[in-house]
C-alpha cells in the first residue's frame, strides 16, 4: 500500500495534471473553486483516481462533500485504500 | 425488419453476442412487427402514441430493464442486452417512439437502479419495469441544454422535504410521465457538487405540465415543458447523496451516449437496407438504379461507415461492461453516429427521389427524425468539447 505521503503527492499530481497547473494543495483548499474546475475536469479527476488508486467514486456513492475539500478527498482515498488492504489480507 | 439482414449483421458479432442475445433480438423484432409497425403512420399523424400500453406490453414480456436486478423486475442480463434493445428500437420508422422508450428504460431507470436505495427501487423501479409507471427526464432548461451545470432550478432543503422551483423544457414523455426525474441546484452550492436528483411524482401540488410542443421530428415523443412551483418533494425521493446529482447524471450521460449511438447506427442501417431495396426495384433509363456503379459505391461507402460506427459502439459497450472509463469513446461514438445518421438520411432521400419527400414516407420521416441526434442528449459540439478536453488537444 502507498504511504500517506505518496497518496498525497499522487493526488496532488492527478489534480494538477487535469488542470495543467503546479499548485501545492492544502487540506482546507476547495480545489474545484481554486482551480476553476469544470465538469470535464471532474470526470478526468475521477477517472485518474480510479485508474491510479482503483477507487470508483461514481460507484461508491461517496459523500459528495469530499470533493469540496482537498483534505477530505485525501482522507477518503486513504481510508478506502486501508479498507481494501485489510479486506485483501483477510482473504 | 428483414430477418435476413439481421442474420447477416449478426455473423460478424459473435464475439459480442450470445445465443440468448440473438433470441432477444428476434423477440424484439417480433414485438415491434406486431405491436408498433402497423400503427406507426396513424401515430405519427396523431403526434402521439399509447406509450403506457406499449411499455406494459414490453413489461409483460420481460423486455424492460434487462440488466437490472431480478428483485426489481429486471432480468439480470448484461449491457449488450441493452445494446440489442436500443438497436432494434432504432429501426422503428418513428424515432419519437424509440426515444420515449429509451428515456424511460435507459435514462431514468438506470439512475434509480444505480443510485437509488432499496426502498426507492421498490417504489419507482419495480412499477417502472412493469410499465405501470412512466418516467420523464426533466433536466434541460431554456438556458441550460448541453451545459447541464448551468441549470437554474433550485431545491431548498426544508425539514423533511425539498422545495422545488423552476421550469424544465423539452421534457420527453412529458404528457404521459407519472414521475419526473429532476435535476436541481442546492442554493449557494457549487453546481458540480451541489445538485440533487429528485424523483417527482406528477401529482404533487405545484407540478404543471404544458401542452405537447410540436417538433420538426420525433413527433410521437410527447415533449412538453414542466413547471415546478414550490413543489414539496420528500427527501426520501432524492436519488443518491445530497450534492451528487450532477456527477450521477454526468456518469449516466456517458453511458447513455452509447445507447443513443446504437439507436442512430441501426437507424442508418435500416435506411440503407430500404434504399438498396428501392434501388434494385427502381428502373431509370431502362435499367435498375442499382446497376449504376456510382450507386453501388455510394451505398457501399455508407455501409462501411455504418459498420465502423457499429464496431465503435460495441467496443464502447465492452468497456462499459467491464466497468472501465467510457467517457472518451462514448462521446466519439455519439458524435460519429449522430453525424452519420444525418448523412445517410440525406443520401438515401436523394436516391429515393421525390417519393421520399412526401409526408408519410419512411425515409422522409427518418430524415426529419435523424436531425435531433446531433442536438439531443449532448450536442455534437458538446461531444467535440469533451473529446478535445479529454485528449488534451490544447496542451
Amino acid at each position: 500500500m502507498e504511504s500517506v505521503i505518496d497518496v498525497d503527492r499522487k493526488l496532488n499530481e492527478i489534480i494538477n495534471t487535469v488542470k495543467g497547473t503546479s499548485v501545492e494543495l492544502a487540506a482546507n483548499d476547495n480545489f474545484i473553486e481554486i482551480l476553476n474546475m469544470d465538469s470535464m475536469d471532474i470526470i478526468q479527476l475521477i477517472v485518474g483516481i480510479q485508474q491510479h488508486f482503483g477507487i470508483d467514486i461514481f460507484g461508491d456513492q461517496i459523500d459528495i462533500d469530499v470533493l469540496n475539500e482537498y483534505g477530505k478527498l485525501l482522507s477518503y482515498i486513504e481510508q478506502d485504500l486501508s479498507r481494501m488492504e485489510s479486506q485483501g489480507s483477510e482473504q | 425488419m428483414n430477418p435476413s439482414v439481421a442474420t447477416n449483421q449478426e455473423k460478424g458479432q459473435s464475439g459480442y453476442f450470445s445465443e440468448s442475445h440473438l433470441q432477444l433480438r428476434e423477440e424484439l423484432q417480433s414485438f415491434i412487427r406486431e405491436e408498433i409497425l402497423p400503427n406507426v403512420d396513424e401515430w405519427e399523424d396523431m403526434r402521439e402514441y399509447p406509450l403506457r400500453s406499449i411499455l406494459q406490453k414490453l413489461g409483460e414480456r420481460r423486455l424492460l430493464g434487462l440488466r437490472y436486478a431480478v428483485q426489481y423486475g429486471g432480468q439480470d442480463r448484461d449491457i449488450f442486452s441493452h445494446v440489442v434493445f436500443a438497436e432494434e428500437l432504432g429501426r422503428i420508422p418513428s424515432a419519437g417512439i424509440s426515444m420515449s422508450i429509451i428515456i424511460h428504460n435507459d435514462m431514468v431507470a438506470p439512475l434509480v437502479a444505480n443510485y437509488g436505495t432499496h426502498e426507492q427501487c421498490e417504489k419507482f423501479l419495480v412499477p417502472g419495469l412493469r410499465g405501470d409507471v412512466i418516467f420523464g427526464h426533466a433536466v434541460s432548461e431554456a438556458s441550460a441544454g448541453s451545459d447541464v451545470a448551468g441549470i437554474k432550478m433550485t431545491a431548498v432543503a426544508e425539514s423533511d422535504h425539498y422545495r422545488l422551483d423552476g421550469v424544465k423544457n423539452v421534457v420527453t414523455n412529458g404528457q404521459e410521465a407519472d414521475v419526473f426525474c429532476v435535476l436541481a441546484l442546492l442554493p449557494q452550492r457549487h453546481p458540480l457538487t451541489g445538485m440533487v436528483m429528485l424523483m417527482v411524482p406528477r401529482d404533487l401540488p405545484g407540478v404543471e405540465v404544458s401542452e405537447a410542443i410540436p417538433m420538426m421530428g420525433h413527433r410521437t415523443a410527447s415533449v412538453t415543458s414542466v413547471t415546478f412551483n414550490e413543489v414539496r418533494v420528500p427527501i426520501t425521493y432524492r436519488i443518491g447523496r445530497e450534492g451528487a446529482g450532477f456527477l450521477s447524471q454526468l456518469n449516466q450521460f456517458a453511458q447513455e451516449h452509447i445507447i443513443s449511438s446504437c439507436r442512430a447506427t441501426t437507424m442508418a442501417d435500416e435506411m440503407l437496407r430500404l434504399t438498396a431495396e428501392h434501388c434494385r426495384r427502381r428502373i431509370t433509363f431502362a435499367k435498375p438504379l442499382i446497376e449504376n456503379q456510382w450507386v453501388q459505391f455510394k451505398l457501399a461507402e455508407l455501409r462501411a461507415d455504418v459498420e465502423l460506427c457499429r464496431q465503435c459502439n460495441y467496443t464502447a459497450a465492452t468497456i462499459w461492461k467491464e466497468q472501465g472509463d467510457v467517457s472518451m469513446l462514448s462521446a466519439m461514438a455519439k458524435l460519429q453516429s449522430s453525424r452519420l445518421v444525418r448523412k445517410v438520411s440525406d443520401e438515401c432521400l436523394q436516391l429515393f427521389g421525390k417519393s421520399a419527400y412526401l409526408e408519410h414516407h419512411q425515409i422522409g420521416r427518418f430524415y426529419r427524425d435523424s436531425r435531433l441526434f446531433s442536438i439531443s442528449t449532448g450536442s455534437d459540439e458538446m461531444m467535440l468539447t469533451k473529446i478535445a478536453k479529454l485528449s488534451k488537444i490544447n496542451e
